[in-house]
């Protein structure tokens, strides 16, 4: 049994009215247990509407999804149960950042599922340690920490109820170079520590790339492809085809094909290539 | 005469209530633009980029040192008015830079705000709103337009005030791969065909790689200075202080290391394939 599965899954927004528009289109997939899976796609693509629907926060127009084999719209009332397993960080979380210290407001979920204090403190600290946090930022008002600070308590907020998945809605936006590699490799051995699922949404393929097992892409609010990075790579072409953007170092090894020679173009990391490259010249 | 020369600017944000001790951002920089000049200056969080930025039109002004356009001094109060007629500032998040509900309502209140007759700032606002391929959009509401297409228009709204330079500060972190190009398509354009000078603070390589010209802050002092071609080159020095370089300039990079000769520095994938090619052909 899958961890979760989605059959069938549509979503349209405005039914009914003039601005009727179909933003999810009939996506059915499996998603393991352990699992790092990578989203990627277009503004407007139905990445955000597809994962919003994973967690219940919009209910589908059409399908179903099962999370540990229980469709999770069964009990409507119960929806809410489903959010401590499927825990969201949203684009830009550091704005909802509220409380008056920030060890409060990584304590705020654990708080809502009703757990002990002594666990909730336990919580908070391995979460703060999780995405690198001091402890002496604890006690400090939300809005004094720096802006890649405020955003990873904001994400210590969502791991803090420890979820059985983790999505994560572009969490490196707006960082600059370091701050995204200090990020991802966090968010990286988080993953492997508690092995649970994570589902990380980006518009950068070389991102995405260098961390997921698998990559989903979303093409007009249709499933276009749904497979392991390298296979996923393999497609290289196809996929800028759709107007998204691959790795400048897939590029250039597609171009070198093109021109004869007999390199492989599933290649994404820059020491893939190298390897490639020095072996074609010794042959 | 330089259009905009910095000479000896230290800057520093002053001590909190909290007794943090002063943070001396900018220590004895200087540099000079030439008119029609684009530069990018790189550097990551904390290196004083974003600080030098508000200098270029008097929004900060040095605690020591001077900053001068067109030999007037941003020191001199008499004389801001007119410098910031001349340098215009972009900021990172479009949505704060908004004011209007239509779109040429927005782009027509800089040249209002400078006494402009109706009949000029008419046509003021038409050309700009067509420099940056966004007329068909100027009765429309800013909130529904796309991030790429908002700050085309905070774009637009510095043009109408017709300065000789514009300045901005990450002007594409917020957006999608379709907006960054957008965005970068429409700076290079201003640039080339009316001689605007830019200077273009980014974390992304390939848009630095656009320019004319590289200047790399890190700790308030100019690392390095020099073309893309140059600047790149110097991939150990990049990578010492933690800056990415471009992937296909990596690659060049690592294959010289490998005992494989590349030429010319590559800066994207048509010159990197190039190069390869060459010098797979030469064995």
């Amino acid at each position: 049994m899958s961890l979760l599965e989605v059959k069938n899954l549509s979503f349209t927004y405005g039914t009914g009215t003039a601005f009727e528009k179909k933003a999810v289109n009939d996506v059915s997939l499996s998603i393991e247990q352990g699992e790092f899976i990578g989203i990627i796609g277009h503004t407007g693509s139905g990445k955000s509407t597809f994962i919003q629907m994973l967690n219940g926060l919009i209910k589908p127009t059409e399908g179903q999804i099962f999370l540990d084999g229980k469709d999770i719209w069964e009990n409507p009332k119960k929806i809410r149960k489903v959010r401590f397993k499927v825990g969201m960080v949203f684009q830009y979380p550091e704005y909802q950042l509220f409380e008056e210290t920030v060890e409060k407001d990584i304590a705020f979920g654990p708080k809502n599922m009703g757990l002990k204090d002594d666990e909730i403190k336990e919580r908070v600290a391995s979460a703060a340690k999780f995405v690198d946090l001091k402890s002496e930022l604890l006690k400090k008002s939300p809005f004094e920490l720096s802006g890649g600070e405020k955003r990873r308590a904001a994400i210590a907020g969502v791991i803090a109820m420890d979820p059985d998945i983790l999505i994560l809605d572009e969490p490196t936006a707006g960082l600059d170079p370091r701050g995204r590699d200090v990020l991802l490799s966090q968010i990286s051995s988080y993953h492997k520590s508690k092995n649970n699922t994570v589902l990380l949404v980006s518009h950068s393929m070389e991102d995405i790339s260098q961390i997921a097992d698998k990559i989903l892409v979303m093409n007009k609010g249709n499933m276009f492809a749904f497979d392991e990075t390298k296979k996923i790579f393999s497609k290289g072409e196809e996929i800028e085809k759709i107007g998204l953007q691959i790795p400048q170092i897939t590029k250039i090894m597609i171009g070198l094909a093109k021109r004869g020679y007999k390199l492989p173009t599933d290649i994404y990391s820059v020491e893939q290539a190298v390897n490639e490259i020095l072996r074609l010249q010794r042959v | 005469m330089e259009f905009i020369d910095v000479r000896d600017v230290v800057f520093g944000y002053e001590a909190d209530e909290e007794g943090k001790e002063n943070k001396i951002v900018l220590k004895k920089l200087s540099f000079s633009i030439n008119k029609g000049e684009f530069v990018a200056l790189l550097g990551h969080n904390g290196s004083g980029k974003s600080t030098l930025a508000k200098m270029f039109n008097g929004i900060l002004q040095p605690d020591e040192g001077q900053v001068t356009v067109c030999g007037m001094n941003t020191l001199d109060e008499d004389k801001l008015l007119d410098i910031r007629k001349k340098v215009g500032l972009v900021l990172q998040n479009p949505d704060n830079q908004l004011v209007a509900s239509i779109v040429e309502e927005d782009v027509a209140f800089g040249p209002e705000n400078l006494g402009i007759e109706p009949k000029e700032i008419r046509k003021r606002v038409d050309d700009a709103l067509k420099a940056v391929d966004m007329y068909e959009y100027r009765g429309h509401a800013p909130h529904k337009l796309s991030g790429g297409q908002k700050q085309r228009v905070a774009i637009a709204g510095i043009i109408a005030m017709q300065p000789d330079c514009i300045v901005l500060d990450e002007p594409t972190a917020m957006l999608d791969p379709q907006g960054r190009k957008e965005v970068m398509d429409t700076i290079v354009k201003l640039n080339k065909e009316k001689n605007i000078t830019i200077i273009l603070i980014t974390h992304y390589m390939d848009e630095a790689a656009l320019a004319d010209r590289l200047v790399v802050l890190d700790g308030g002092k100019i690392l390095t200075d020099g073309t893309p071609k140059e600047v790149f080159s110097n991939v150990e020095l990049l990578k010492k202080h933690s800056l990415d370089v471009p992937q296909s300039t990596e690659l060049a990079h690592k294959l010289s290391s490998g005992g494989f000769k590349i030429g010319d520095t590559p800066l994207d994938v048509e010159e990197c394939v190039e190069a390869i090619d060459k010098a797979l052909k030469k064995k």
